[in-house]
Parts: structure tokens; sequence; C-alpha cells
């Protein structure tokens, strides 16, 4: 893992190349530079921590397989999110998603503010989980992962027009959901 | 500032004193900040190095797992499958078989 750093300079399109030639430093500076965002994705997604961790294994494992034939038609993060897009829309249904409380405390507070803080998250978090399933993958590639809508399009497979749509409904509703927290 | 282009700005992170002029007069537009803010306080999670470490093991297990295994998950068969495509890879030493299908013989150590 500690030759990760080596690669830095190299694009992903690179680091895949020498991944199909078998080069595990390469492979590492990958999931270094991408497991961040695939598991706050399948996390905000999921809310399911180690249905998350899973899911993000999952993708790199289908990256490794796919490195042989992997060509760069799209940039590399779109491809990636479309894998775990594909994972999210056509797998996770099968797969029972556990229900777990929030984890990752965060600073110390007290009691009160701790209250306060963790019934916040928890409305966030069904707020998120109540949306439609595209409108959420949406808003999270967006909001959370950074994406423009002409990005999130393309890992969606769909228009621009039609991603500001859903991002659209989706906060919509979020602030029908959360209308006491954000003074609406 | 209108309020299409304070909600790009809001949902870019981006902040200024021009935005915060518009949203000083836009009741709708505090509202678009709100929940952008109220969204971030859902915690992320960081990816520890245990995770990367799995990570590799998978691929790792997966590179010694041989291209048999490659193709049983892209023909979506299940483990019974391998077993018989494993008994295929039984051939005798220095067969056609085993040249295409057994394991790889260092024959710099043979010699």
């Amino acid at each position: 893992m500690g030759k990760a750093l080596d690669y830095s300079h190299k694009t992903d399109e690179e680091l895949m190349a020498l991944m199909a030639a078998a080069d595990h430093a390469a492979a590492a500076a990958l999931v270094a530079r991408h497991q961040r965002g695939l598991l706050n994705l399948f996390w905000r997604y999921t809310f399911d921590r180690l249905l998350a961790e899973d899911l993000t294994q999952e993708v790199f494992l289908r990256v490794y397989k796919s490195a042989p034939l992997y060509e760069p038609r799209a940039p590399f993060r779109v491809w990636l999110y479309r894998i775990a897009r594909n994972i999210c829309f056509n797998e996770l249904k099968a797969r029972r998603v556990r229900q777990r409380p929030l984890e990752e405390p965060g600073p110390e507070r007290s009691p009160h503010e701790e209250l306060d803080r963790a019934q916040r998250e928890q409305r966030v978090r069904a707020a998120i989980e109540a949306l439609p399933e595209r409108q959420r993958l949406a808003l999270i590639l967006h909001r959370f992962e950074g994406l423009p809508q002409a990005a999130v399009a393309e890992v969606m497979e769909t228009t621009p027009e039609a991603v500001e749509a859903l991002i659209g409904r989706a906060k919509a509703r979020l602030r029908q959901l959360l209308a006491d927290l954000v003074g609406g | 500032m209108d309020c299409n282009e304070a909600r790009d700005n809001i949902w870019r992170g981006r902040a200024g004193a021009e935005l915060a002029d518009h949203l000083e007069g836009c009741a709708a537009c505090r509202q678009e900040q709100a929940l952008w803010g109220l969204l971030g306080e859902a915690p992320a999670l960081e990816a520890g190095l245990d995770l990367s470490e799995r990570v590799m093991g998978r691929l790792k297990d997966e590179e010694r797992r041989g291209p048999w295994e490659h193709l049983r998950s892209l023909l979506g068969l299940g483990y019974t499958s391998t077993r018989t495509l494993d008994e295929f890879s039984d051939f005798p030493p220095d067969s056609f078989g085993a040249l295409l299908f057994g394991p790889v013989r260092d024959r710099s150590r043979e010699a």
C-alpha cells in the first residue's frame, strides 16, 4: 500500500492500464483515490456502513475484472460511478438493507446538543431514504460527490434536463419533509 | 444576482458578498441554503486503511483464482460448475490441456 503515493501523478486511465498488467501498486493507488467517494455514495444511499463497505469492495472487484477490456470512452469517474449506479439500482434491491443506528459521532458535545444533533441527523437521513431511488442517487452525486449535473447525467445515462428535474423534485420533497428545519 | 444564479452558487458550495446580499432579500433562497446546509449535517464516513487492505485482499484473491473464475462470473455460473471446470484442468503434465489450463510452471527452476 505504501507504493500508492508513487502513482499520485498518474491519471485514472493510466492506473487502469497498469492494473490490467497486474500492477498491485497501481490498483492500490486507484483504490486509495476513489474509495472514500464510493464509500460515502453507498453510505448515503443505504445508511448502512457494513453494506456500504461491502458494496465499495464489489465496485473495485468489477473494476479489476474489467481492467483488461477497459477503454476510456467516458471520464473514469463517470464509468466508475456507473458501476456503482448499477449496483444501487439492480442489485441492492435483492439485499436486505439493515437499519442501523447513526455512526461516526464526531466531536464531543453536551448531552442536549448531542440529542439535538442526533435527531436532526435522523430526520435528514429518513428524508433522504424516503426519496425515490433515481432522485436519491442524483441528489447524492450532485450534493455530496460534487458532480455537475452534466456529469450526473452521464453516470445515470440520461439528459442534463432530466437530472435537473430529478434534483428539483428531490429538493422539493426534502423541503416538504424537513420544512420545520429549513424554515418552510 | 438572480435566484437561479444564487441557487447555483449555493449548490456549488460557493459563498460571497453578492450571494449574501441576495439571501438577505430572498426568503426562498434562504430556505434553499438552509436545506443545503442541513444535508451537509449528515456525517461522511472515513475510509480507513482496513478498507483499503480488504479491497486489495479481495483483488489479490481474485487474481489467484485465475481466468476460469473470470469466465465463471461472466457466465454467471455457480460453484458446482466451477468444480467441473476445475476437474477439466487436471490434465497430464506437458499435455496441450495442461499448457492451456494448468498451473504455470517455472521452467527456469527445472533447468
